[in-house]
């Protein structure tokens, strides 16, 4: 075996990642500015003040774009509800489920108050390309697993698997009350905070067996 | 967010202009169904109507438009079907449950959904565009006043200080959101996720105080 060759563009390679973070950046501002729909990869380069040809490269076409920043975003939005996990178990300890579902609620308005372009894929736009949709609903699996498992640990529910997962309707829920309070408030208020706690303690009241 | 050089869209005054603007919101629908959103264009309905390019941008001078036109149509037939539940014996039968209303409400826009794809992709949960985005805000809030006028028809009174954040909001909020997590789910509505829809959103406005009986309460 050969001895393992030296990577010869490793500094363009960081070049490269720096530029990709920079177009993304771009493509953020341009979704915040006009929306989704008018995202188009020259006015992206502009922005960025890059070459067209480099946006290109890096993202083929804007959906590649939108799938990029919907893929960081679901990473960094589930990342977020985890740690608000792995603080309630060291932290409040002998809290039932509904305040552990309260504290995911509050987590997400927060992530979504502090990412605005997260709200714009998620809550406002109905249909994201094929990709950014799977590698998304790969994540709220993920967490209604989460919630599966701390629904039983906490309050020592059993809940049968039925297809669609009732721990993923419940993530339903929350995005259709926090996108309500974008359509109503122009803003995820506190008000309306509440008001998704409130819907999510009534869907465990009422809708799990 | 418009040109300068924008086009005015054209109302038809002539039953064939309506015709014509009709038969393009259907083709729009058939692309929308193969294209999704993000491939949905102007040039593409027409080629499915089989008419020019210019007289496609003569009644929707912007892609915006066709789909805010085509989401219109899905609430109105949503809307007339659901009447007709709205109308019938059911609501008037005096041993309604309380919420009978929400939940043939919950029930009807559910199997429509079910049926309509291109309904999903425009209304469910989030919007295509600013456009319906905004369209389909204020039709909430007309849905949720509609609501209400039922109820007082009944014969129930709702409190005198409307309550907000609007119950109806949210509770419309609750439906959509469930509804658009389990077609992304599994593709569907089963009857076992209506189900469970209709018991949070009957369980969340009870705890508002807001839940009535259909009727003769």
């Amino acid at each position: 075996m050969s001895r393992t060759p030296r990577e010869p563009n490793a500094p363009s390679r960081e070049r490269g990642f720096r530029r990709a973070e920079k177009i993304l950046a771009a493509a953020e501002a341009l979704i915040l500015e006009g929306g989704i729909e008018h995202l188009s990869a020259p006015k992206v380069a502009e922005r960025a003040q890059v070459p067209n040809s480099s946006v290109y490269q890096f993202f083929p076409s804007p959906t590649a774009i939108l799938n990029a920043l919907s893929d960081k975003h679901s990473a960094a939005l589930f990342e977020a509800t985890r740690l608000a996990t792995v603080h309630g178990h060291e932290h409040h300890k002998g809290e039932s489920f509904t305040s552990y579902m309260e504290r995911i609620v509050e987590t997400m308005a927060a992530y979504y108050a502090r990412h605005p372009v997260a709200a714009e894929l998620f809550l406002k736009h109905s249909d994201l390309p094929r990709d950014a949709g799977i590698s998304r609903l790969e994540r709220r699996m993920e967490a209604a697993r989460f919630g599966r498992y701390w629904h039983g640990r906490l309050d020592g529910a059993e809940v049968p698997e039925t297809d669609p997962d009732p721990y993923l309707l419940m993530n339903g829920l929350i995005e259709g009350v926090l996108s309500a309070a974008l359509r109503e408030a122009g803003a995820i208020t506190p008000d309306w905070v509440a008001e998704a706690k409130r819907s999510v303690g009534a869907f465990l009241k009422a809708a799990l067996p | 967010m418009s040109s300068d050089g924008r086009r005015k869209q054209k109302k038809p005054t002539q039953a064939r202009g309506w015709e014509r603007r009709a038969a393009l919101i259907t083709a729009a629908e058939i692309v929308l169904d193969s294209t999704g959103v993000s491939d949905f264009s102007l040039p593409r309905v027409a080629e499915a109507a089989h008419v020019s390019k210019a007289s496609v941008y003569q009644y929707f001078p912007t892609r915006s438009d066709l789909l805010t036109a085509l989401a219109d149509r899905h609430l109105r037939r949503m809307g007339a079907e659901f009447v007709q539940i709205y109308a019938g014996p059911k609501l008037h039968d005096e041993r309604n449950e309380p919420g009978t209303l929400y939940i043939e409400m919950i029930k009807s826009v559910g199997s429509y959904y079910a049926r309509h794809r291109t309904a999903r992709l425009l209304l469910l949960g989030g919007n295509p565009c600013q456009k319906v985005w905004e369209t389909e805000s204020r039709n909430r809030r007309i849905l949720a006043h509609g609501i209400r006028s039922g109820l007082t028809l009944l014969g129930i009174e709702w409190a005198q200080a409307e309550p907000d954040p609007d119950p109806l909001l949210i509770y419309q909020g609750i439906v959509n959101g469930m509804m658009k997590m389990s077609f992304e789910a599994c593709g569907a509505l089963p009857d076992d996720a209506l189900d469970r829809i209709c018991r949070a959103a009957l369980a969340y406005l009870a705890d508002r105080g807001v839940l009535h009986a259909g009727a003769g309460a």
